[in-house]
């Protein structure tokens, strides 16, 4: 469960947000470049920090403005995926995916036999090899996710995982990402310009607008009241 | 009626022949007469020559000592400046690129005020009995005041360049600001840095008029190999002209590195 609200004054307008993700839930963030769905997703992060409000992720307050709790973004174990998938360049397919296994220590053996579980779901096996500059642009994404999800993430981010991808490879990526959300059953939010009416179940559309949720409901206050929100705490 | 501006193909071929002749002469002609002025056996036998080798170790000593100081200082300095907004930063950014207009001696005139005996810096420093001016010190400092620039310049650009998605993908799977940056940020900018550095060790090497001002020119302490071949134009003109192609066989060879780093990261790119 992700359970957010959080303030921050941007340039132009405030951005104000109250929020929640079940598991297993996709959240599709939609909206007009530079209304703030980065921006919220940075924060989510840890990346941006909100002037008022609070995060909690999996039962963890993780930001708390009033507490002054803020947990550092390697101590939130958040998958987020770029919308540029930032595969790291001098590093092949799975030392990509081992990434975040190795800088938390994972035994050697532990950490091949995980990945290569992975490698072999998101049907990357004949790429493992590879570098980050051999890869398509979908491929580039499933190496994105499959890095995300090996540190058993609490919640999923991906900033328009698919931005750059073509007629074909959209599917795989979506039917991948709808697989992995449900299968491991946390939080997602997905920022995107392509809805389609055809949706998953287990989605909800949420449409910003300069900082405000604005569709399907808003919930926004120009201040975020704490107290009202206490009870969504689990 | 539109004025013609075509010119034969011939005419463009000669043009070309020409200029470029005469930039490649005009830089080669020079270092060629220092080799028509010297041959093997005079090479070898002033090479013998303990000037020489003093020179040649205590250059290639300090420029290894400022160079690795550069690093040390510089390599965290030129991260944070690039990815930090400060106030005074364009400042630092001015004071950064300065000691590649400024003229070493006023460099050297600058360093002897602040660390010389009777220095704002170096009269407090005396008062313990620690001397700086006209000591091996005082050349590596010379040093790493001109040759900085060339490698804070490099790495504050690299820096600069990185996709900060990179740093912050790392940083979201797990990995602590100290960890990204040995896995990530010196893996991918690692060619730069390193073409960054052996410039800067080159221009340390070649350091004359800073380090003539401030550590003066004695033999054997502070008389590096640019400082050897002035003190050699006087006397023994042999040891000038062998340390001169000392230093352009090591510059030579410095360029040539750069060129394989250079071409090895525009093929990664």
């Amino acid at each position: 469960m992700l359970d957010l609200a959080v303030c921050r004054q941007l340039r132009d307008f405030e951005l104000s947000v109250n929020l929640t993700v079940k598991p297993g839930e996709f959240l599709i963030l939609t909206g007009d470049n530079g209304a703030g769905k980065s921006t919220l997703l940075n924060m989510v992060a840890g990346f941006l920090t909100p002037d008022h409000g609070y995060i909690r992720a999996n039962g963890k307050t993780i930001f708390d403005a009033a507490s002054g709790i803020t947990i550092p973004p390697e101590e939130r174990q958040i998958g987020y995926v770029f919308q540029n998938s930032a595969i790291f360049p001098h590093l092949t397919v799975a030392e990509n995916i081992a990434y975040g296994l190795r800088a938390r220590g994972m035994d050697k053996s532990v950490r091949d036999r995980k990945v290569a579980g992975l490698i072999e779901r998101l049907k990357l096996v004949q790429l493992m090899d590879y570098k980050a500059n051999k890869l398509s642009g979908g491929q580039m994404q499933l190496v994105a996710l499959g890095r995300a999800i090996a540190i058993d993430p609490v919640l999923l981010l991906l900033d328009e995982p698919y931005r750059a991808l073509d007629s074909t490879v959209y599917p795989i990526v979506k039917d991948c990402i709808q697989d992995i959300v449900q299968s491991s059953d946390i939080p997602c939010i997905l920022v995107t310009h392509q809805v389609s009416d055809k949706e998953p179940a287990n989605s909800r559309i949420c449409r910003i607008q300069e900082g405000k949720v604005v569709e399907p409901f808003t919930f926004c206050h120009t201040k975020v009241n704490r107290s009202s929100n206490i009870d969504h705490h689990d | 009626m539109t004025p013609n501006f075509r010119i034969s193909k011939s005419l463009a071929l000669a043009v070309a022949v020409i200029s470029i002749g005469l930039v490649a002469a005009y830089l080669a002609l020079p270092i060629l007469a220092l080799f028509f002025h010297s041959n093997p056996e005079m090479f070898i036998s002033s090479l013998m020559e303990p000037k020489v080798t003093d020179a040649l170790v205590l250059s290639l000593t300090t420029s290894t000592i400022a160079m690795i100081i550069i690093v040390i200082v510089g390599t965290p300095a030129a991260y944070f400046h690039s990815r930090l907004d400060y106030p005074g930063k364009s400042i630092v950014d001015i004071l950064i690129d300065l000691p590649l207009v400024l003229p070493p001696a006023v460099a050297g005139l600058a360093l002897l005020l602040m660390y010389g005996r009777m220095g704002m810096f170096g009269q407090y420093l005396h008062l313990f009995g620690i001397d700086i001016a006209f000591t091996i010190i005082a050349v590596i400092m010379a040093q790493i005041f001109v040759a900085s620039p060339f490698y804070l310049r490099q790495a504050k650009a690299l820096f600069g360049q990185l996709d900060p998605t990179y740093e912050q993908t790392a940083r979201s799977l797990g990995a602590s600001p100290l960890f990204v940056f040995a896995t990530i940020v010196l893996p991918l900018t690692f060619e730069g840095l390193l073409s960054g550095l052996v410039m800067t060790f080159a221009r340390a090497l070649g350091e004359f008029g800073a380090t003539i001002m401030v550590a003066g020119n004695l033999p054997g302490v502070t008389q590096t190999m640019p400082l050897a071949i002035y003190g050699a134009m006087q006397g023994d003109f042999d040891v000038a002209i062998t340390i001169s192609i000392l230093l352009v066989l090591i510059s030579f060879g410095i360029m040539a590195i750069i060129s394989i780093l250079t071409k090895r990261r525009g093929l990664l790119a």
